[in-house]
């Protein structure tokens, strides 16, 4: 990864990192759309395993992103931690959720948190995004990697 | 009443986390068990979890001399000790008794939930895995305690069912009945016996016991198989031909589904008044620690009993999607609650000592003639407990006519341990209780305290 080039120190991995289990709550929003378009429970399946190997993934990266945070105090952006967390908080009480049987696993409470999860993703990114673009002049719009 | 741990989930919660739980609800209410025994049952409404409520009685087994309480009237002596896992009991008309030592494939793993249950399931059981044998006891002095013990049948497929017709001898293992020829007295069988027919066995087979009972004119075979989840969760297809009850026909080994929507259905026994069929069934799990009650039914030819569309009738469970408003229509209201969550699988009607060589003298008090034993494994997900022990239900003219009478308790400790759990059950030749205990390895006898 790219270093600070102010720092010389590495930027921070966390939300990188991140994509992954960002990845497997997404394909776990459609796999629930699919069920609860064909009530197929094959589906659901799909959805408790991504669930589940999105927190387990997410849970070595957080503390990947503490070692470095404490460590070498780079710090993910304002915005990616506040996101992550509401993201995570989400996803483990839609595992709960999903390990129900039957129909209730996925409608409505499972299918309403995986979309909401979704949605805060994007928001998290978008903002990102546009903090990032007013970053460079002045120094001080700076949300992100503060050491 | 919250559950402990959603306190911190809630105070880092967003607006639609805190909706959610809301959706989770709360459930403060445990119904007093007898408003859900007899006939007419109490139904609170369903509730939605996210961890439902788990409570587990940690194994402590009988210590020397220890043994379950005897009812009014009643004594229970140690039959055997020192078995495996017994988890049916069948009375030969010798007297020899056969117990299958027996437990069910492993599970497959499909869910995260699958693994987690297995681990706190696992908790609940002590010892060595059942080596799926049948064993033979033998009273040789009609004292009540078997001194003569034979290894009759070795490492079948999770054996549970038997049933002799004639000089035939069936035996329900979980994936197929298969039929042995025997001789009285005999107290081995090694030839690999004949299938009569295929059952729905593995790789889910979720409810593994297969119920076998034979038709008073011998020609039909009965077999209760068990669905192969909680409420549909391995979908729809597992199901094919699953929480029904089976009619075999002994000659051709051809089959028809005698009655459907019974999810787990055991001690299947034809009533000796009547002789219509009745069966035990434990209903489904999650919906709170008051649905659904398990219960003892009559079976109907061609009856739907429910499940998975809808419990005690036409109780729609919301779990279930596609629904099938045609067979809710039709459900059969079971004839009597038995509590939610007793697992009973075990049943037996008290013939009180008809057959030879007591020739009607009986081992029973008369009090204990002519109704169902039916022995309670007990509960898993339900604070406080609920089962754990073997009652006697009155029938006048072949119905169910009054409240339960406790035959055998003291299974569970004041500390929530259980030394023991009753399963399948029988009344041997003399009219006494045979109880199968599959934790505390036993296998009891109940009869008169003289």
């Amino acid at each position: 990864m790219q270093n600070d080039p102010a720092s010389g120190l590495p930027r921070p991995y966390f939300a990188s990192l991140m994509t992954f289990p960002a990845a497997c709550f997404i394909a776990a929003a459609m796999t629930d759309l699919i069920y609860a378009r064909s009530a197929n429970m094959t589906w659901e399946t799909f959805s408790i395993w991504l669930l589940t190997i999105g927190l387990i993934t997410a849970g070595v990266f957080v503390v990947i992103g503490l070692i470095q945070a404490l460590g070498q105090h780079r710090w993910p952006s304002l915005i990616t931690r506040i996101g992550y967390a509401i993201v995570l908080v989400l996803s483990l009480f839609n595992a709960f959720v999903h390990s129900r049987d039957g129909y209730t696993s996925v409608v409505p409470a499972g299918l309403t948190i995986s979309v909401v999860v979704v949605a805060v993703l994007a928001a998290t990114w978008v903002l990102n995004q546009v903090v990032r673009s007013h970053r460079s002049y002045p120094a001080s719009f700076h949300l992100s990697e503060r050491s | 009443m919250m559950r402990p741990w959603s306190l911190p989930l809630l105070s880092a919660a967003s607006a639609p986390l805190a909706l959610a739980l809301a959706l989770a609800g709360c459930h403060s209410q445990v119904a007093s068990p007898d408003d859900q025994i007899g006939p007419d049952v109490v139904l609170p409404a369903p509730h939605n979890y996210l961890l439902p409520p788990m409570k587990i009685a940690t194994p402590a087994p009988w210590e020397n001399g220890q043994a379950p309480t005897a009812g009014a009237g009643l004594k229970v002596q140690a039959f055997a000790s020192g078995l495996i896992h017994p988890r049916s009991v069948y009375a030969l008309p010798n007297g020899d008794v056969l117990v299958a030592e027996t437990d069910g494939p492993h599970p497959p793993i499909n869910r995260p939930k699958d693994y987690i249950m297995g681990v706190i399931k696992g908790t609940a059981t002590k010892g060595p895995k059942a080596p799926n044998d049948i064993i033979l006891l033998r009273d040789s002095h009609h004292v009540g305690v078997a001194d003569q013990r034979f290894t009759f049948m070795t490492h079948r497929h999770s054996p549970f069912g038997m049933a002799l017709i004639g000089n035939d001898l069936y035996v329900a293992d979980t994936d197929a009945v298969i039929r042995f020829h025997y001789t009285p007295g005999q107290t081995t069988i090694t030839d690999p016996g004949e299938k009569l027919t295929d059952l729905p066995g593995g790789p889910i087979d979720h409810h593994w016991t297969k119920s076998l009972v034979a038709s008073p004119d011998g020609t039909k075979l009965y077999v209760g198989i068990g669905s192969n989840s909680n409420i549909t969760e391995n979908g729809m297809p597992a199901e094919f031909e699953r929480a029904a009850i089976w009619e075999v026909d002994v000659a051709t080994g051809a089959h028809r589904l005698y009655a459907t929507g019974t999810r787990n259905p055991n001690g299947l026994t034809f009533e000796p008044v009547t002789h219509k069929l009745w069966a035990v069934v434990n209903e489904r799990d999650e919906l709170g620690p008051n649905l659904v009650p398990d219960y003892m039914t009559s079976i109907t030819d061609h009856g739907f009993y429910g499940w998975p569309y809808s419990y005690w009738g036409k109780h729609l469970d919301p779990r279930v999607k596609p629904q099938a408003p045609d067979l809710v229509a039709k459900a059969i209201v079971p004839d009597y609650g038995l509590g939610s969550h007793v697992a009973p699988l075990g049943m037996a009607f008290s013939t009180g000592g008809a057959m030879p060589p007591n020739n009607g003298a009986g081992a029973m008090p008369p009090q204990y003639r002519g109704g169902a034993f039916v022995g309670e494994h007990g509960s898993w997900d339900r604070d406080p407990f609920n089962g754990y022990k073997v009652i006697y239900i009155p029938f006048a003219n072949g119905r169910p006519a009054g409240k339960p009478v406790d035959v055998l308790t003291g299974f569970l400790t004041a500390d929530d341990h259980a030394h023991g759990r009753p399963v399948g059950l029988a009344t041997d030749i003399d009219g006494s209780l045979l109880v199968a205990d599959d934790l505390g390895n036993s296998v009891w006898r109940v009869s008169a305290a003289q």
